[in-house]
Protein backbone atom coordinates (compact mmCIF):
# COMPACT_ATOMS: atom_id res chain seq x y z
CA UNK A 1 0.00 0.00 0.00
CA UNK A 2 2.87 2.10 0.67
CA UNK A 3 4.36 1.92 -2.25
CA UNK A 4 1.32 2.54 -4.51
CA UNK A 5 0.75 5.74 -2.50
CA UNK A 6 4.22 6.29 -3.20
CA UNK A 7 3.65 5.69 -6.99
CA UNK A 8 0.39 7.95 -7.10
CA UNK A 9 2.39 10.87 -4.92
CA UNK A 10 5.05 10.60 -7.60
CA UNK A 11 3.02 10.87 -10.54
CA UNK A 12 1.22 13.63 -9.22
CA UNK A 13 4.21 15.47 -8.55
CA UNK A 14 5.18 15.25 -12.07
CA UNK A 15 1.84 16.20 -13.42
CA UNK A 16 2.34 19.77 -11.47
CA UNK A 17 5.85 19.90 -12.81
CA UNK A 18 4.27 19.62 -16.64
CA UNK A 19 1.71 22.33 -15.89
CA UNK A 20 4.43 24.99 -14.39
CA UNK A 21 6.97 24.08 -17.36
CA UNK A 22 3.51 24.78 -19.48
CA UNK A 23 2.97 28.22 -17.55
CA UNK A 24 6.81 28.89 -17.51
CA UNK A 25 6.93 28.64 -21.04
CA UNK A 26 3.63 30.81 -22.28
CA UNK A 27 5.02 33.35 -19.43
CA UNK A 28 8.42 33.25 -20.71
CA UNK A 29 7.08 33.86 -24.52
CA UNK A 30 5.45 36.84 -23.67
CA UNK A 31 8.35 38.54 -21.93
CA UNK A 32 10.24 37.83 -25.11
CA UNK A 33 7.16 39.30 -26.88
CA UNK A 34 7.42 42.01 -24.50
CA UNK A 35 11.20 43.10 -25.25
CA UNK A 36 11.07 42.66 -28.41
CA UNK A 37 8.73 46.46 -28.24
CA UNK A 38 11.29 47.50 -25.84
CA UNK A 39 14.47 49.64 -26.83
CA UNK A 40 17.08 47.15 -26.45
CA UNK A 41 19.61 48.09 -29.10
CA UNK A 42 22.45 45.72 -29.01
CA UNK A 43 21.59 43.61 -26.51
CA UNK A 44 17.90 42.93 -27.93
CA UNK A 45 19.24 39.91 -29.91
CA UNK A 46 21.37 38.46 -27.11
CA UNK A 47 18.01 38.67 -24.52
CA UNK A 48 15.54 36.90 -27.10
CA UNK A 49 18.38 34.28 -27.49
CA UNK A 50 18.56 33.67 -23.92
CA UNK A 51 14.76 33.29 -23.22
CA UNK A 52 14.69 31.14 -25.86
CA UNK A 53 17.41 29.03 -24.49
CA UNK A 54 15.84 28.80 -20.95
CA UNK A 55 12.91 28.03 -22.74
CA UNK A 56 14.55 24.98 -24.62
CA UNK A 57 16.43 23.96 -21.12
CA UNK A 58 12.57 23.76 -19.59
CA UNK A 59 11.19 21.62 -22.54
CA UNK A 60 14.35 19.40 -22.66
CA UNK A 61 14.24 19.54 -18.48
CA UNK A 62 11.31 18.62 -17.67
CA UNK A 63 9.15 17.15 -20.65
CA UNK A 64 12.10 15.42 -22.36
CA UNK A 65 12.49 13.95 -18.92
CA UNK A 66 16.30 15.09 -19.28
CA UNK A 67 16.24 15.61 -15.28
CA UNK A 68 15.93 12.10 -14.61
CA UNK A 69 17.52 10.52 -17.36
CA UNK A 70 20.96 7.71 -17.94
CA UNK A 71 24.64 10.10 -18.13
CA UNK A 72 24.64 8.82 -21.62
CA UNK A 73 21.67 10.41 -22.84
CA UNK A 74 22.30 13.80 -21.06
CA UNK A 75 26.10 13.74 -22.33
CA UNK A 76 24.41 13.74 -25.88
CA UNK A 77 21.76 16.27 -25.14
CA UNK A 78 25.29 18.48 -23.61
CA UNK A 79 26.93 18.06 -26.85
CA UNK A 80 23.97 18.75 -29.08
CA UNK A 81 24.47 22.20 -27.33
CA UNK A 82 28.07 22.23 -27.57
CA UNK A 83 28.08 21.86 -31.44
CA UNK A 84 25.56 23.95 -32.31
CA UNK A 85 27.05 26.51 -30.25
CA UNK A 86 30.72 25.91 -31.68
CA UNK A 87 29.53 26.23 -35.84
CA UNK A 88 27.94 29.23 -35.02
CA UNK A 89 30.33 30.71 -33.17
CA UNK A 90 32.95 29.71 -35.85
CA UNK A 91 31.22 31.12 -38.68
CA UNK A 92 30.39 34.82 -36.83
CA UNK A 93 34.08 34.55 -36.12
CA UNK A 94 35.10 33.96 -39.52
CA UNK A 95 32.21 36.82 -40.70
CA UNK A 96 33.58 39.41 -38.39
CA UNK A 97 37.09 38.51 -39.29
CA UNK A 98 36.63 38.93 -43.51
CA UNK B 1 0.08 -8.27 -21.90
CA UNK B 2 3.28 -9.11 -21.23
CA UNK B 3 6.35 -8.50 -22.43
CA UNK B 4 10.01 -9.75 -22.67
CA UNK B 5 13.53 -8.13 -23.42
CA UNK B 6 14.68 -8.80 -26.86
CA UNK B 7 17.51 -11.55 -26.99
CA UNK B 8 20.76 -9.15 -26.78
CA UNK B 9 19.53 -7.25 -23.28
CA UNK B 10 19.45 -8.58 -20.01
CA UNK B 11 16.51 -6.61 -18.94
CA UNK B 12 13.51 -4.34 -19.99
CA UNK B 13 15.07 -1.20 -17.76
CA UNK B 14 18.49 -2.09 -19.83
CA UNK B 15 16.53 -2.30 -23.07
CA UNK B 16 14.22 1.00 -22.54
CA UNK B 17 17.67 2.98 -21.43
CA UNK B 18 19.21 1.63 -24.69
CA UNK B 19 16.11 2.70 -27.03
CA UNK B 20 15.92 6.23 -25.36
CA UNK B 21 19.53 6.68 -26.16
CA UNK B 22 19.50 5.71 -30.17
CA UNK B 23 16.40 8.25 -30.11
CA UNK B 24 18.65 11.40 -28.24
CA UNK B 25 21.20 10.11 -31.21
CA UNK B 26 18.78 10.54 -33.79
CA UNK B 27 17.74 13.96 -32.70
CA UNK B 28 21.09 15.42 -31.97
CA UNK B 29 21.12 14.61 -36.12
CA UNK B 30 18.04 16.25 -36.34
CA UNK B 31 19.53 19.12 -34.33
CA UNK B 32 22.12 19.31 -36.35
CA UNK B 33 20.79 19.80 -39.57
CA UNK B 34 18.87 22.78 -37.99
CA UNK B 35 21.91 23.83 -36.49
CA UNK B 36 23.77 24.23 -39.83
CA UNK B 37 20.84 26.19 -41.38
CA UNK B 38 21.21 28.55 -38.08
CA UNK B 39 25.01 29.17 -38.39
CA UNK B 40 23.97 29.69 -41.86
CA UNK B 41 21.81 32.55 -40.97
CA UNK B 42 24.49 33.92 -38.40
CA UNK B 43 26.86 34.24 -40.91
CA UNK B 44 24.51 36.30 -43.40
CA UNK B 45 23.18 38.26 -40.73
CA UNK B 46 26.65 39.42 -39.98
CA UNK B 47 27.51 39.81 -43.58
CA UNK B 48 23.96 42.26 -44.31
CA UNK B 49 23.16 43.64 -40.62
CA UNK B 50 20.18 45.94 -42.65
CA UNK B 51 19.07 44.47 -45.11
CA UNK B 52 18.22 41.47 -42.46
CA UNK B 53 16.63 43.80 -39.56
CA UNK B 54 14.22 45.16 -42.76
CA UNK B 55 12.92 41.44 -43.74
CA UNK B 56 12.14 40.36 -39.94
CA UNK B 57 9.96 43.50 -39.73
CA UNK B 58 8.10 42.45 -42.90
CA UNK B 59 7.46 38.85 -40.88
CA UNK B 60 4.33 38.40 -39.23
CA UNK B 61 4.62 39.44 -35.73
CA UNK B 62 1.12 38.45 -34.30
CA UNK B 63 1.08 34.92 -36.31
CA UNK B 64 4.60 33.72 -35.45
CA UNK B 65 3.74 34.74 -31.60
CA UNK B 66 0.65 32.83 -31.65
CA UNK B 67 2.47 30.04 -33.36
CA UNK B 68 4.96 29.36 -30.76
CA UNK B 69 2.39 29.38 -27.99
CA UNK B 70 0.81 26.84 -29.88
CA UNK B 71 3.62 24.59 -30.11
CA UNK B 72 4.69 25.22 -26.31
CA UNK B 73 1.22 24.15 -25.58
CA UNK B 74 1.14 21.46 -27.77
CA UNK B 75 4.43 19.91 -26.20
CA UNK B 76 2.06 20.48 -22.65
CA UNK B 77 -0.44 17.98 -24.12
CA UNK B 78 2.24 15.41 -25.48
CA UNK B 79 3.76 15.28 -21.96
CA UNK B 80 0.47 15.27 -21.04
CA UNK B 81 -0.19 12.00 -22.90
CA UNK B 82 2.88 10.23 -21.47
CA UNK B 83 1.63 10.90 -18.15
CA UNK B 84 -1.50 9.24 -18.83
CA UNK B 85 0.20 6.15 -19.90
CA UNK B 86 1.75 6.15 -16.90
CA UNK B 87 -1.23 6.03 -14.84
CA UNK B 88 -2.57 3.62 -17.58
CA UNK B 89 -5.52 6.23 -18.03
CA UNK B 90 -6.12 5.24 -21.86
CA UNK B 91 -8.35 8.43 -22.53
CA UNK B 92 -6.28 10.24 -21.15
CA UNK B 93 -3.84 9.40 -23.94
CA UNK B 94 -5.71 9.69 -26.52
CA UNK B 95 -7.38 12.99 -25.10
CA UNK B 96 -4.09 14.65 -25.18
CA UNK B 97 -3.02 13.31 -28.22
CA UNK B 98 -6.24 14.83 -29.92
CA UNK B 99 -5.35 17.74 -28.59
CA UNK B 100 -1.70 17.76 -29.71
CA UNK B 101 -2.46 17.04 -33.42
CA UNK B 102 -5.06 19.53 -33.24
CA UNK B 103 -3.29 22.11 -32.32
CA UNK B 104 -0.61 21.00 -34.69
CA UNK B 105 -3.09 21.34 -37.67
CA UNK B 106 -3.84 24.63 -36.54
CA UNK B 107 0.16 25.85 -36.53
CA UNK B 108 0.44 24.26 -39.93
CA UNK B 109 -2.70 26.41 -41.02
CA UNK B 110 -1.27 30.01 -39.85
CA UNK B 111 1.71 29.21 -41.33
CA UNK B 112 -0.13 28.23 -44.56
CA UNK B 113 -1.44 31.85 -44.44
CA UNK B 114 1.81 33.02 -43.86
CA UNK B 115 3.20 31.87 -46.57
CA UNK B 116 0.30 32.94 -48.70
CA UNK B 117 0.97 36.18 -47.52
CA UNK B 118 4.72 36.68 -49.03
CA UNK B 119 3.51 35.09 -52.21
CA UNK B 120 1.11 38.26 -52.18
CA UNK B 121 4.01 40.22 -51.53
CA UNK B 122 6.70 38.53 -54.11
CA UNK B 123 8.58 37.18 -51.52
CA UNK B 124 9.75 33.68 -53.06
CA UNK B 125 12.65 31.98 -51.90
CA UNK B 126 16.03 32.15 -54.06
CA UNK B 127 16.11 32.91 -57.97
CA UNK B 128 12.00 33.95 -57.78
CA UNK B 129 12.38 36.23 -55.18
CA UNK B 130 10.47 39.35 -56.66
CA UNK B 131 9.82 41.68 -53.86
CA UNK B 132 9.66 45.20 -54.61
CA UNK B 133 9.23 46.65 -51.27
CA UNK B 134 12.50 44.91 -50.09
CA UNK B 135 14.55 44.69 -53.32
CA UNK B 136 18.04 44.19 -51.92
CA UNK B 137 20.64 41.07 -51.73
CA UNK B 138 20.69 40.38 -47.69
CA UNK B 139 16.37 40.40 -47.70
CA UNK B 140 16.60 37.50 -50.71
CA UNK B 141 18.59 35.65 -48.67
CA UNK B 142 17.00 36.03 -45.63
CA UNK B 143 14.17 34.86 -47.12
CA UNK B 144 15.51 31.75 -48.77
CA UNK B 145 16.95 31.04 -45.45
CA UNK B 146 13.16 31.61 -44.01
CA UNK B 147 11.91 29.75 -46.54
CA UNK B 148 14.16 26.58 -46.42
CA UNK B 149 14.41 26.74 -42.31
CA UNK B 150 10.26 27.13 -41.73
CA UNK B 151 9.56 24.54 -44.59
CA UNK B 152 11.74 21.82 -43.19
CA UNK B 153 10.33 22.60 -39.88
CA UNK B 154 6.83 22.43 -41.03
CA UNK B 155 7.76 19.07 -42.63
CA UNK B 156 8.94 17.87 -39.18
CA UNK B 157 5.68 18.99 -38.29
CA UNK B 158 3.79 16.65 -40.67
CA UNK B 159 6.29 14.09 -39.57
CA UNK B 160 5.62 14.49 -35.97
CA UNK B 161 1.72 14.35 -36.54
CA UNK B 162 1.93 11.35 -38.42
CA UNK B 163 3.67 9.36 -36.23
CA UNK B 164 1.57 10.81 -33.05
CA UNK B 165 -1.21 9.75 -34.76
CA UNK B 166 0.11 5.94 -35.83
CA UNK B 167 1.06 6.23 -31.52
CA UNK B 168 -2.47 6.68 -31.18
CA UNK B 169 -4.05 4.31 -32.87
CA UNK B 170 -1.97 1.69 -31.38
CA UNK B 171 -3.00 3.54 -27.83
CA UNK B 172 -6.56 2.57 -28.88
CA UNK B 173 -5.77 -0.83 -29.23
CA UNK B 174 -4.46 -0.96 -25.77
CA UNK B 175 -1.18 -1.45 -26.97
CA UNK B 176 0.55 0.47 -24.18
CA UNK B 177 0.30 -0.19 -19.81
CA UNK B 178 1.86 1.80 -17.07
CA UNK B 179 5.35 -0.49 -17.89
CA UNK B 180 5.59 -0.31 -21.14
CA UNK B 181 4.57 2.33 -23.70
CA UNK B 182 7.95 3.56 -24.53
CA UNK B 183 6.88 3.58 -28.69
CA UNK B 184 5.07 6.18 -26.97
CA UNK B 185 7.54 8.40 -25.06
CA UNK B 186 10.29 8.19 -27.67
CA UNK B 187 7.30 9.67 -30.53
CA UNK B 188 6.35 12.65 -28.12
CA UNK B 189 10.41 13.11 -27.53
CA UNK B 190 10.24 14.05 -31.52
CA UNK B 191 7.37 16.33 -31.17
CA UNK B 192 9.08 18.21 -28.17
CA UNK B 193 12.31 18.17 -30.72
CA UNK B 194 10.17 20.31 -33.06
CA UNK B 195 8.83 22.42 -30.33
CA UNK B 196 12.45 23.21 -29.04
CA UNK B 197 13.11 24.21 -32.66
CA UNK B 198 10.54 26.38 -33.59
CA UNK B 199 11.70 27.94 -29.93
CA UNK B 200 14.51 29.26 -31.88
CA UNK B 201 13.29 29.76 -34.65
CA UNK B 202 10.79 32.31 -33.59
CA UNK B 203 13.13 34.97 -32.05
CA UNK B 204 15.50 34.78 -35.10
CA UNK B 205 12.87 35.60 -37.83
CA UNK B 206 9.92 37.23 -36.02
CA UNK B 207 11.71 39.10 -33.28
CA UNK B 208 15.10 40.41 -34.14
CA UNK B 209 15.39 44.39 -34.98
Amino acid sequence: MTDSNHTSNAHAESGRAYVFAWLALLVLTLVSFGAHYLELGAFATAVSLIIAAVKAGVVALVFMHLKTESVSVRTVAALNLAWVALICVGIALDVAAH
Amino acid sequence: MAHEPAEHFENLAQQERASHLGMWLFLTSEVLLFGALFALYTGYRLEYPQDFSQAVHHNNIAIGTINTAILVTSSFSAAWAVHSARAGSRRGILGSLGITLLLGLVFLVLKGIEYKQHFDAGVFPGAFYRSEELPTHGANLFFTLYFFITGLHALHVIGGLTALTILGVFAARRHYSPENHTPLELGVLYWHLVDVIWIFVWPLMYLQK
